[in-house]
Parts: structure tokens; C-alpha cells; sequence
């Protein structure tokens, strides 16, 4: 009980450092907002309006409890797009979330549909060619951007085999999902094969795999029930931190496939300047990894019996 | 068990050539950039825009004529600088606040290690993203800050843990015992001892600098005012249709050094501990 109470308010505080540095930066970062984006033309009245409309004139702990009033109404504030039909950032990023979302999970299932028996059988036959393969494999999906690889795939499958239509345009037609997620699970799947190969090789002459050996099982249910088992336990975690570079992943591959999402949406905040529709994205992406983080621990919990008992760490 | 006799050395070594063979061509091309291009990045002529790869032109142009190895030789200054200096600034400050975290422990170690959990709150790029764009004209520095921002938690939890262990050692027993003050015994008899894993971390971390360095120019929120192979790229992938020239140098570019730091980050890790060979 107390443990899982200390967790909670970990990340309480997790969260309200969070909220905290994003309010923070923008103010120790030099230049006025409201300067930025009117540029050097505006007139004074200009930037006073700007400034009173963006809430800079009021004292400073009333703009942060503002943020925190826009977290806690789940409204994340006014998105400044339009002065005369003012929306709330969160029903703008409700419209774009299901795109991102999808992207996500579409390149985990692809990421996990290559790493797992490659990882596996890697793990169990350590310096085959299989497991020579997919290191090199490995070295390249990290190493390459996937800025690079989205592009590469794009001009390939839909110029030079024809296996999506050619849009004409370059990059805007293209919104489907597949060739995005095979781009977004390229490099998850490189770190994920060496992640289980290792947890793998761990377990093969763990002390409950020999005694699971010993009392002659078969070698599929050892695979199965005893390595597999113990093997997902550190994949778990791995697969929540690699949650970050997922999420940062679909902003850079929404950009390159023209996909409305969040990603998108952020550029879009960014060009046009509205800032809280940038830190509205920010808080969001910030919270669902602190969550998804969360969410490992007490997997993690569930996959190891030492942990529910509150004894020794894994 | 993977026993360290079962690593094969000779594609160990091989890869450890590749690895400094990348990093010598990212560094030669980063300090003698200008000197060895050979064309200026600045002479735009559009009358020999979107060449392939030709004799004047190794590896073609871009848009404005420019010569694109040139851009890509000049791309690798700002991608070294901004490795390198980002891992510089994330390693000093990791290293002080992570030994203070370890070797004082209490609440001092508790207010620390909040401090690195809200850094490590903030997925990959994302804060960089964001201080970025609140960044009038961002240069290399605003770039390197906002890269380092959350970039020295992961090296403040490294060295607090190792810290924290080496803390209790003998031999730093010993120098506490004499009376050195606790400055000397972080400096002189804590800190030498995690060189080694410091070094396996900046290099790893230099890798994912000069990525989230080209990840950052490819969404238009990187240094502006330099070559950078991310825009270069961002430039290409526009005109992939008519040129596959441009995004495939400034791809490759990056590959290629992301690859050959990893490599040598690797070579590094095997040579300090021996059960990590092969995993």
C-alpha cells in the first residue's frame, strides 16, 4: 500500500515539475511572444492588445495558475488560431489525437512483429547467422532517421513498384498507414530484437529454466512458459522508455506522410506561432509518457511474482 | 551464457575500424569543412540547379545550384558542434549534480532525483522542440541549450548511482579518514572511477545529439544561419521526385555518423566490461 502510495506521489510531483518547467522556460527564454509574432513592424497599441489578449499583462502567478486552471477544467486553455471563435486546445487536439494515436500503436505491433521472433531466436541460437543478421540489422535501424527511410519507402513503393498510387504530388497523397508505421517500428524494432536477444540469453541458464529442463519438459514449453516469461519483464520497461521516441517519432513522420495528427497539429502551432496550442501539445505528450511509464511499473509488477511480494528487486 | 571467447574478434574489429574511420571523416570534415569543399555553399547559381551526381559536381546540386557534397561537408561543423557541445554541457552539469545526489544522499538526493525525473518526464526532443520555437532566430547555441535542457538527466542518474556505491569504498573511507575535504575526495578519488561509463554514455549521447540535432533542422526548428543536414534533408524530401540526390547525400550523412559513433560507443562498452560483449 505504501509503496504504491509513494508511486502516486512521484508522479504528482513528476507532474507538477512538469507543468512547472514548461511555464518556467517560457519565461527565462529571451523575447516577447507577442513580439515574435507580430514581427518588428507591429505598433506599440498592436503589442499591448497582443499582450492583454495572451494574458502577459497580469502578474505572474496568475498566468501560472491560469495553466494550472486549463489542465484541471481539461480545457488546456484558449487556442489563440482564431481571435473571433475562440475553441479550447483540448477539442482541437481530441480532432487530431486518433491519427497519432493509431500511427503509434501501428508501429509497435509492426516493431514487435519483427523483434520478437528475431529477438527470440537470437537469444537462443546467440552468434548464428540469424543472430549475426539481425545485429547488423540492428546497428542500421538505429542509425538511420527515419526522415530519411519514410521518404526512401514513399518514392520506392509508390514510383518505382506501384504498390501504393503515385499521388502526383510527392508526399501529400499518401495518408495511409502502413508505410508510416513500417518506418515508426524500423527503428523501435532494431533497439527492441537486441533488448529481447539479451533478456533471452539471461534467462536460457536461469536457475528455473534448468530446473523447468531438468524435469524433462519439453523444449517449446520452456521457450514458452519459463524464457519467454522472463524475458518480457525488462522488454516491458523498455518498450514504455522507447514510448518517447515513439511519440516524437509520429511528429517527424506525420510531417513526411502529410498525416493529420498531432504531430502535424504542433508544426502547425509552431508556424502560426500559438502558444498554447504548442504547449497544450506539450503537456499532452509529457503526460501520456509519464503515464505510459506508470503503466510499465505495475506490468512489470504483474510479470514479476518478487515484486508483488514487496521483497527484493529484480 | 555468451562466455567472452564466444564473440567473433574479427567482425568486432572490423566494425571498430568503421566506427573511427566515420568519426575521423565527421571531424576532419567538421574543422577543415571550408577548406576542403569544393565549391562555396554561398554561390547560388540557378542555372545549374537539381544536377545528379556529375564530374564538377560529385554529388549533384540542389535547389539554388548550390554543390551538394559542399553543403554536405559544411552540414558536419554543425552536426560536431552540436554533438559535441551538447554532450560537454549535459555531462558537466549531470556530473556535478548527480555526484552531489550520490555522495551527500538525503535530501539532497531526493530533491536531485526529482529534478532528473521531470527532465526525463519530457519525451526525447520534445522540450527541445518547445524552447526552440520559443527562441527568436535560434543559432548553434540555442540549439546545443535546448538539446541539453533534458539531456544531462540521463548522466545525473548514471553518476549518482555509481557515486552513491563507490561512497562507501575503502579507499575513499581512507581519504575521509585523513580528512581531505569532500571536493578532493569526489575529485580525486570518486570521480576517476566512473571515467569509464561516462565515456560509453557521451559517446551514445553525441549519437542521439546529432540525431535530434537533424531531427530538429527537418522540422524547421533547428540552427538557423548554418548548413544543416536535417534542412538539407527537409529540402530534399520535397524534391524526391525530381532529384533523389539531395535527400539521399544529407540521409546518408547522418547514417553514416550516427552509425560510426554507435560503433565506437559499442567498442568502448566491450573493451570496459566484458559481459556486456555480445549483448
Amino acid at each position: 500500500m505504501s509503496i504504491v502510495f509513494r508511486r502516486l506521489l512521484g508522479t504528482a510531483i513528476v507532474l507538477v515539475g512538469v507543468v512547472s518547467t514548461v511555464f518556467v522556460v517560457q519565461r527565462i527564454v529571451p523575447g516577447d511572444p507577442a513580439e515574435i509574432l507580430l514581427g518588428d513592424h507591429a505598433t506599440p497599441q498592436q503589442l499591448e492588445a497582443l499582450r492583454e489578449r495572451m494574458g502577459l499583462n497580469q502578474p505572474l502567478t496568475e498566468q501560472y495558475l491560469d495553466v494550472w486552471k486549463g489542465i484541471l477544467d481539461g480545457t488546456l486553455g484558449t487556442s489563440q488560431e482564431n481571435a473571433d471563435r475562440p475553441r479550447t486546445v483540448m477539442s482541437v487536439l481530441r480532432e487530431h489525437a486518433p491519427a497519432t494515436v493509431e500511427l503509434a500503436l501501428a508501429g509497435v505491433v509492426f516493431a514487435l512483429m519483427i523483434a520478437l521472433p528475431l529477438g527470440v531466436i537470437s537469444g537462443l541460437r546467440p552468434w548464428s547467422a540469424w543472430d549475426q543478421g539481425s545485429a547488423v540489422l540492428a546497428l542500421a535501424g538505429v542509425a538511420i532517421p527515419n526522415f530519411f527511410l519514410g521518404p526512401l519507402l514513399l518514392h520506392w513503393f509508390s514510383v518505382e513498384i506501384h504498390l501504393f498510387p503515385d499521388p502526383g504530388q510527392p508526399l501529400a497523397g499518401l495518408s495511409t498507414l502502413i508505410l508510416p508505421a513500417l518506418v515508426l517500428g524500423t527503428a523501435l524494432a532494431a533497439k527492441l530484437t537486441r533488448m529481447i536477444r539479451a533478456s533471452v540469453l539471461d534467462q536460457v541458464n536461469a536457475p528455473h529454466v534448468l530446473a523447468a529442463r531438468s524435469r524433462g519438459l519439453s523444449s517449446s514449453r520452456i521457450v514458452i512458459h519459463y524464457i519467454l516469461r522472463g524475458a518480457m519483464v525488462p522488454v516491458v520497461t523498455i518498450l514504455a522508455l522507447q514510448f518517447a521516441s515513439l511519440l516524437t517519432g509520429t511528429i517527424v513522420l506525420e510531417k513526411v506522410f502529410a498525416r493529420p495528427g498531432l504531430g502535424s497539429l504542433l508544426l502547425d502551432g509552431v508556424a502560426s506561432r500559438n502558444h498554447t496550442l504548442v504547449q497544450g501539445i506539450v503537456l499532452l505528450f509529457s503526460f501520456a509518457y509519464v503515464f505510459v511509464n506508470g503503466l510499465a511499473d505495475v506490468v512489470h509488477t504483474a510479470l514479476d511474482p518478487r515484486l508483488r511480494l514487496g521483497g527484493g528487486h529484480a | 551464457m555468451s562466455s567472452p571467447f564466444s564473440a567473433r574478434p574479427s567482425g568486432r574489429r572490423i566494425a571498430v575500424r568503421v566506427g573511427f574511420f566515420l568519426v575521423g571523416l565527421l571531424m576532419v570534415c567538421a574543422i577543415l569543412g571550408p577548406v576542403i569543399a569544393p565549391h562555396s555553399v554561398d554561390h547560388v547559381d540557378p542555372s545549374v540547379a537539381l544536377q545528379g551526381p556529375g564530374l564538377e559536381h560529385w554529388l549533384g546540386t540542389d535547389e539554388d545550384g548550390r554543390d551538394l557534397l559542399s553543403l554536405v561537408i559544411h552540414g558536419a561543423r554543425s552536426a560536431a558542434l552540436v554533438g559535441v557541445g551538447t554532450v560537454a554541457i549535459s555531462l558537466l552539469l549531470g556530473t556535478l549534480l548527480g555526484s552531489v545526489s550520490g555522495y551527500f544522499g538525503g535530501w539532497w538526493d531526493e530533491v536531485g532525483m526529482r529534478f532528473v525525473e521531470m527532465a526525463l518526464a519530457f519525451p526525447g526532443i520534445l522540450l527541445a522542440i518547445f524552447i526552440v520555437f520559443l527562441t527568436r532566430d535560434p543559432g548553434l547555441w540555442a540549439v546545443i541549450l535546448a538539446l541539453s535542457a533534458t539531456g544531462w538527466a540521463g548522466y545525473a542518474r548514471l553518476v549518482r548511482g555509481q557515486v552513491a556505491v563507490l561512497r562507501e569504498m575503502p579507499h575513499v573511507e581512507a581519504a575521509r579518514g585523513l580528512g581531505a575535504s569532500h571536493g578532493r575526495i569526489l575529485w580525486v578519488h570518486v570521480l576517476p572511477g566512473l571515467s569509464g561509463p561516462l565515456a560509453v554514455q557521451a559517446t551514445f549521447g553525441l549519437a542521439g545529439a546529432v540525431l535530434a540535432e537533424a531531427s530538429l533542422s527537418f522540422l524547421g526548428l533547428g540552427p538557423q544561419g548554418v548548413v544543416s543536414w536535417g534542412a538539407l534533408l527537409d529540402q530534399g524530401t520535397v524534391l524526391f521526385l525530381k532529384t533523389p540526390w539531395v535527400a539521399t547525400s544529407a540521409g546518408m550523412a547522418i547514417f553514416a555518423t550516427v552509425l560510426g559513433v554507435n560503433l565506437l560507443g559499442d567498442a568502448l562498452r566491450d573493451s570496459l566490461d566484458p559481459h556486456a560483449r555480445g549483448t
